[in-house]
């Protein structure tokens, strides 16, 4: 058993290595296997890579190991198969943030030009906006017992927050609702060089932390009950598992947009595919199936008619969907609470 | 006072709400030694869910000790009291993907590293439990696949995987068809004998419990007395379950 799970750790290795190849030099004009294989790239060639191409596939690999591990996490504490990494207000906390700079930017420094992506501004009003909505949670979270409390309030902070984006939406500039607009689709080729040195080491300790959690969250799913008699603190695993999700789903939003469906989904494939439900094997084989999903995801959207890029978002949901739907229907016994 | 006893002295157990205080039972002086196999039984609403769970330290008791050992377990560690009383509650838990075996190794992630790993010990008193609560032979199917019965046995090999001196369960019969509800009975009793533990356990089905216990702890009008059935008879105790029915016992 473990070393067949070896084997198909090593075989995934593989998997998402050729996928990451695909992905980099897939459409690359001019270019050919032997200079792939020497690694002999023309100037231009090399620039594409290094500035565009290679940092967007760690991206998508980051967005997609971090979102998937997060969506084990939440499931596995709410106990409930449709919750993922945005469940808590996460998302919508860092949109509300986005749209209080984008749009309070746009209607007091008009001068000012920001691009969208690559301003940290954004980034950090993103994060800040998700920080908030997760204390306020975790604050209910130390009075509140009920864990299926918590996904409702959290619901209900979404819809307050998108409430607010709208009437900052509605008072707003043209100008601005486009780049909200755009904010709001996701993106991977947002992150540069420099914001992945921040980028990498955040969704690294995201994922340490996570997996550390492995024994607790097995034993979270038999309910807080059972896992209060066998010695687990409640509160002190909430509040890390809630940091590690903020660390993770907050940093993607952050830095890439809200990009959906990835965290709800992968679980499940996971799941189908392992028979599984020991955390650590489902949070580490979420990790590469993520990933893999992401990379393919990202070369999709490069098979555009249009000019430029199909938004992210569309793809995931697309393919996400489906499978949520698949789930649903065939495990009614498992989700019936 | 003899070692791995139970004992519960002054105990009042309810709720707090904010200054206002519930209280359900009071004045709860109980004793427990290794071997007893005791029911919890009273009418629906009297408290035996509460005191359970506040044995269990799900709840916190609102005065009064409850001590193992003679040590008050306000003073073991939540990790200590886990390794002292298990539970098994009367909430169905729902796990995709979980083996029989592996829901019994949960029970022993209060002895296990970091990482939740099982040695060899843990993998044999797994195998142990399972055989003991008689479900060897589906030890390797899908919880979520096993009926009521099945279920409620593995439940039981957790609590004794957890390899506590104590078990509670909080009606362990219910949602049992009745040939079920005699085997978990006896099979209680079994672990209580072959293992010297004490297990207390809530239950409406004393008449089938009434002949494997010796000794019941019996909640009436805010009161808990404790005794064998055959005291309780005799004091016309076991009545007053019946009162305002109109039913009456010979």
């Amino acid at each position: 058993m473990k070393i067949r799970n070896i084997l198909v750790f090593i075989s995934f290795i593989l998997l998402t290595a050729i996928v990451f190849a695909f992905n980099i030099f897939g459409n690359i004009p001019n270019l050919s296997l032997s200079s792939i294989f020497y690694l002999d790239f023309s100037e231009t060639q090399n620039i594409v890579l290094s500035e565009f191409r290679i940092p967007k596939a760690i991206t998508a690999i980051l967005v997609g190991a971090g979102l998937s591990i997060s969506g084990v996490q939440m499931q596995t504490i709410f106990r409930n198969p449709l919750a993922g990494p945005y469940i808590l207000g996460i998302s919508s906390g860092a949109s509300l943030g986005v749209a209080i700079v984008i749009f309070g930017a746009s209607t007091f420094f008009s001068f000012v030009d920001f691009s969208i992506f690559g301003s940290w501004l954004i980034i950090i009003a993103a994060w800040l906006g998700s920080g908030i909505l997760l204390a306020l949670i975790l604050m209910i979270s130390f009075r509140i017992k009920d864990v299926l409390t918590i996904l409702i309030l959290g619901i209900l902070f979404g819809y307050a927050t998108s409430a607010i984006v709208n009437i900052l939406q509605y008072v707003s500039p043209d100008s601005s609702l486009k780049s909200f607009f755009i904010w709001t689709m996701g993106s991977l080729g947002s992150v540069s060089k420099t914001e992945l040195n921040i980028f990498i080491p955040i969704i690294i300790i995201g994922i340490i932390i996570s997996l550390i959690l492995s024994k607790t969250l097995n034993i979270l799913m038999l309910g807080e009950d059972y896992a209060r008699t066998l010695g687990i603190n409640i509160f002190k695993s909430r509040l890390l598992i809630f940091l590690s999700t903020s660390l993770l789903a907050g940093s993607i939003a952050a830095f890439c947009g809200p990009i959906g469906f990835i965290g709800v989904t992968v679980p499940h494939i996971v799941r189908m595919l392992f028979k599984t439900s020991n955390s650590f094997t489902l949070q580490i084989f979420s990790i590469f199936i993520g990933a893999i999903i992401m990379l393919i995801a990202d070369i999709i959207t490069r098979i555009s008619f249009i000019e430029g890029e199909l938004p992210i978002n569309s793809i995931t949901a697309l393919f996400g969907i489906p499978i949520i739907i698949y789930v649903l229907i065939n495990n009614r016994k498992v989700i019936s609470v | 006072m003899d070692i791995n006893t139970l004992s519960i002295n002054n105990l009042s157990i309810g709720y707090k709400k904010g200054r206002k205080v519930d209280i359900i039972l009071s004045d709860i002086n109980l004793l427990a030694k290794p071997g007893d196999l005791i029911a919890l039984i009273g009418r629906n609403g009297t408290g035996k869910s509460t005191l359970l769970r506040t044995i269990v330290n799900l709840q916190s008791k609102l005065t009064g000790k409850i001590s193992f050992n003679n040590k008050s377990f306000d003073d073991y560690s939540n990790s200590e009291v886990s390794r002292i009383v298990s539970y098994v509650s009367t909430s169905r838990v729902i796990i995709q993907n979980i083996t029989s075996f592996d829901l019994v190794g949960l029970g022993r992630s209060v002895y296990t590293n970091i990482f939740g790993s099982l040695t060899k010990n843990d993998n044999n008193i797994i195998n142990e439990a399972l055989k003991l609560v008689g479900a060897d032979n589906i030890k390797h199917r899908l919880v979520s696949e096993l009926s009521d019965g099945e279920r409620q046995k593995i439940m039981i090999a957790r609590a004794i995987g957890q390899n506590t001196p104590v078990i509670i369960l909080d009606e362990p019969t219910a949602f049992l068809d009745l040939p079920n509800k005699y085997e978990v009975i006896k099979l209680l009793k079994k672990i209580t004998h072959e293992k010297n533990k004490i297990i207390i356990f809530s239950t409406h089905d004393l008449s089938i419990a009434f002949n494997q216990i010796n000794n019941t702890w019996f909640i009436n009008e805010n009161k808990i007395v404790s005794g064998t059935i055959n005291e309780l008879t005799e004091n016309k105790m076991l009545d007053s379950l019946f009162a305002g029915t109109g039913i009456k016992l010979m």
